[in-house]
Parts: structure tokens; sequence; C-alpha cells
């Protein structure tokens, strides 16, 4: 079970995530943990778009805009997503300003 | 890799000339008892970017620096002879680290001018496995690791001439029992040499096979993507010794291989007599593997 994240969080990068393309997918890797996660094409998008400013309403509304895709369903995608970048360490919340 | 060492290597041959570019030295000497700020920091060894302090109980401990130095010093209670799998095993691994280098454990298999991988861990059958493949028709660049090199081809290096076999793998293969004087691993494997299959020069990478241990599960399975990059993490020999920035230039090279190369994992049920199933995986991996050479010539 993933944990919701709120709306206003701001997640960055980790230092510890490596990343590589591998026959045509993203591959992350937390040092960390050792634990690999491949990228489809909605996690690509997602992971492109945390970077550490925008919060996940604004990220949310972001791919909803581009991809043209339902608001719940989006929603959806990139709280599951993000709550697993998380928990896999490649992700953290950021710093408040 | 050429060694010299003040301790007798058994089956390594020695280079007469210890000034040659990229030789690697086993000295006697007097390791530290720590290392000075360690990146990494555990009970049985510690690591910084360019050295590693390993300590094996009752056998002694070894300082590996700069990709080219072993410095060794041996317990009251064990003998010199003691200390060589680990100069050969831990040790070497390290340097390789240190060399940027990428080593797998892995056994191997040589067939029509390419070496495929067999890796697997403890207790997989990779020797097994190999042993069987090879007597079927093919040489070995040796049984335990594999030092692969990151540019395409990737020239895989000679090992060592010896297996280790467990008594039942030696009456599969229909081998002469081992005597009292065969050296036997921590594992209670006999060490064989393997003098007329071992090829001593480097050959490309024809692709690489995992045996995967499973409850219950078997098939062949082609790897790609993030699985495979698991896989050539999963197999890589000591990784346990990577700091953050060797794990960066190894996680490079993982990429560079699985983009180069394929890679099979054979899941292989415990508990059951599989060897005939997974010989027949191999052997279809290792045709696969050949058709994707000729198909990419």
């Amino acid at each position: 079970m993933t944990e919701n994240l709120a709306p206003a969080t701001v997640l960055q990068k980790t230092d510890d995530v490596l990343m590589t393309e591998s026959e045509g997918v993203t591959v992350l890797m937390s040092m960390t943990t050792g634990n690999f996660i491949e990228l489809n094409g909605s996690g690509a998008a997602i992971w492109e778009a945390i970077d550490g400013s925008q919060n996940q309403a604004a990220i949310i509304e972001h791919l909803q805009r581009t991809y043209q895709i339902g608001a719940d369903q989006c929603a959806a995608d990139v709280t599951e997503f993000s709550a697993q970048l998380l928990a896999e360490g490649l992700v953290q919340e950021a710093a408040s300003a | 890799m050429d060694i010299t060492s003040d301790i007798r290597l058994n089956s390594v041959p020695e280079v007469p000339d210890s000034s040659k570019a990229g030789t690697v030295g086993f000295r006697a000497g007097k390791p530290p008892q720590t290392l000075t700020e360690p990146d990494i920091h555990c009970p049985r060894f510690c690591a910084r970017d360019d050295e590693v302090l390993v300590r094996i109980p009752q056998v002694g401990r070894f300082h590996i620096r700069s990709g080219s130095l072993v410095e060794y010093c041996v317990d009251d209670e064990a003998s010199p002879q003691d200390a060589v799998p680990f100069l050969l095993g831990s040790c070497l691994g390290a340097l390789i680290h240190q060399r940027e280098g990428l080593i797998l454990h892995a056994s191997s298999v040589v067939r029509d001018g390419k070496v495929f991988l067999i890796c697997g861990r403890s207790g997989a059958g990779k020797s097994t496995t190999t042993a069987h493949l090879v007597n079927a028709g093919g040489s070995t660049l040796g049984d335990d690791i594999a030092v692969i090199g990151k540019e395409d081809p990737h020239f895989v290096q000679p090992a060592f001439p010896t297996a280790n076999f467990s008594r039942e793998t030696l009456n599969g293969l229909g081998l002469a029992q081992p005597t009292q004087n065969d050296p036997v691993t921590r594992q209670g494997k006999f060490t064989i040499e393997t003098g007329h299959s071992f090829e001593n020069r480097p050959i490309p990478l024809g692709g690489i096979i995992a045996i995967e241990r499973t409850y219950g599960k078997r098939e062949l399975t082609r790897l790609s993507g993030a699985k495979a990059l698991q896989t050539l993490r999963r197999h890589t020999y000591r990784k346990s010794y990577l700091t953050k920035k060797r794990a960066q230039l190894a996680f490079a090279g993982w990429s560079k291989i699985a983009q180069d190369v394929p890679l099979y994992e054979i899941m292989r049920p415990h508990g059951e007599d599989t060897l005939q199933e997974v010989l027949n995986h191999a052997e279809q991996a290792i045709k696969n593997m050949m058709n994707e050479h000729r198909e990419n010539v």
C-alpha cells in the first residue's frame, strides 16, 4: 500500500540515484538500496517533472495539460509513482524555502 | 592480470618482470588496523575509493591499494597458504574495482570464438553447469570470476586454470575422486586443475546467463532494461566493496554491457534434480545468443 502525498509536497531527486538508458528504456538505481526501477512513458514524464520546485499539484496539472489525460487518473498515477520513488529512496521531500 | 607474489600461488603463473606495467603485487607487510575516514565500514572490511582493508578471522589482514598492490599479514594460527584463496578472490575483486574494471562472479564456456559467462550465487550450480557445457564441446576462461573489458567487443580475461567441484559433481562428470592432498575450499569443494580445457587468452564476450534459484518457478528468459542491470549488479564480484564513486562507474559499465551483449536468466527450482533441464536451457540460450551475433554481423 502506498501513502498518498499531499498536493503541496515538493519532491527532489536524491544524490543517491543513478540513471541510464538501456535498450530504449530509462532505468534508475538507488545506490542506497541497490534497487532498480524501469520507467515507462508516464513514469519517465513524472520523473522528469520532479525538479525540487514544483509541488505534486503543479506536476499533476502540468502532466494533465501536456498529455490530455483525465484529472483523476493523472493524480492517481503521479501520487502512486511519486510514493514509490520516495519509498525506494530515489526522491526526498525538498526542504522548505 | 599479471601477478607477482611472495607466496606460491599454485596454478597461477608468476610474471618474471615485476616492473611490467599493470602488474599486481602480493607482498607480506604490516597492513593498518583500520582506514582513516572510510566510505564503507563493516566488521570484516572497510573501504575508500582507492583502498580496501579486509580482515578474515583466523587468516589475516589484507590491504588492497591503488589497483596494484596487496599488502597482507597472516594471523599466528594461520599459514601463508591460507591467505592464497583470499588474495586470488576478495583482494583481486577489490583490485579490479580500483582499476575501474568489471568483474562478475561467473564461470565461462568458450564456443566458436566467443565466451559465454554463467553467473550464479554459491549453490546455484554454475560450476557444474559450466563443466558439463565444456565437456559437451568447448573450453573455459575460468571457474569463479570473470574480468570483462569495458569497450565493445568486451574481451574477457583468462582467470585461473582451476575449478571447484563437489564430490557429487566429480562423480557426474566421471572425473577421478579427489585425494587427501587436493586443496579443499571453505565450502567443502575440491579444487581441480582444468589445464587441458583452459584458454589462456582474452576472448570476446558472447553473452551472459544467470542461474537463479527459485521456489517452483522454472523458465528461460531473455533479460532487458532494469532486470538486466539488476542481474549484472547482483552478480558483480565483491560489490559490497564499491564506494559511491565506484558504484557510479560500475553502473555505467553494467549499462554498456546490457546494451552490447545478450543476457539470459534460468530459473531453477530448489530441491529438485534439474541439472539436465538447466543444461538444456543453457544450450538454448547459447544458441540464441550466437544467432543474435550472426544477425548483427
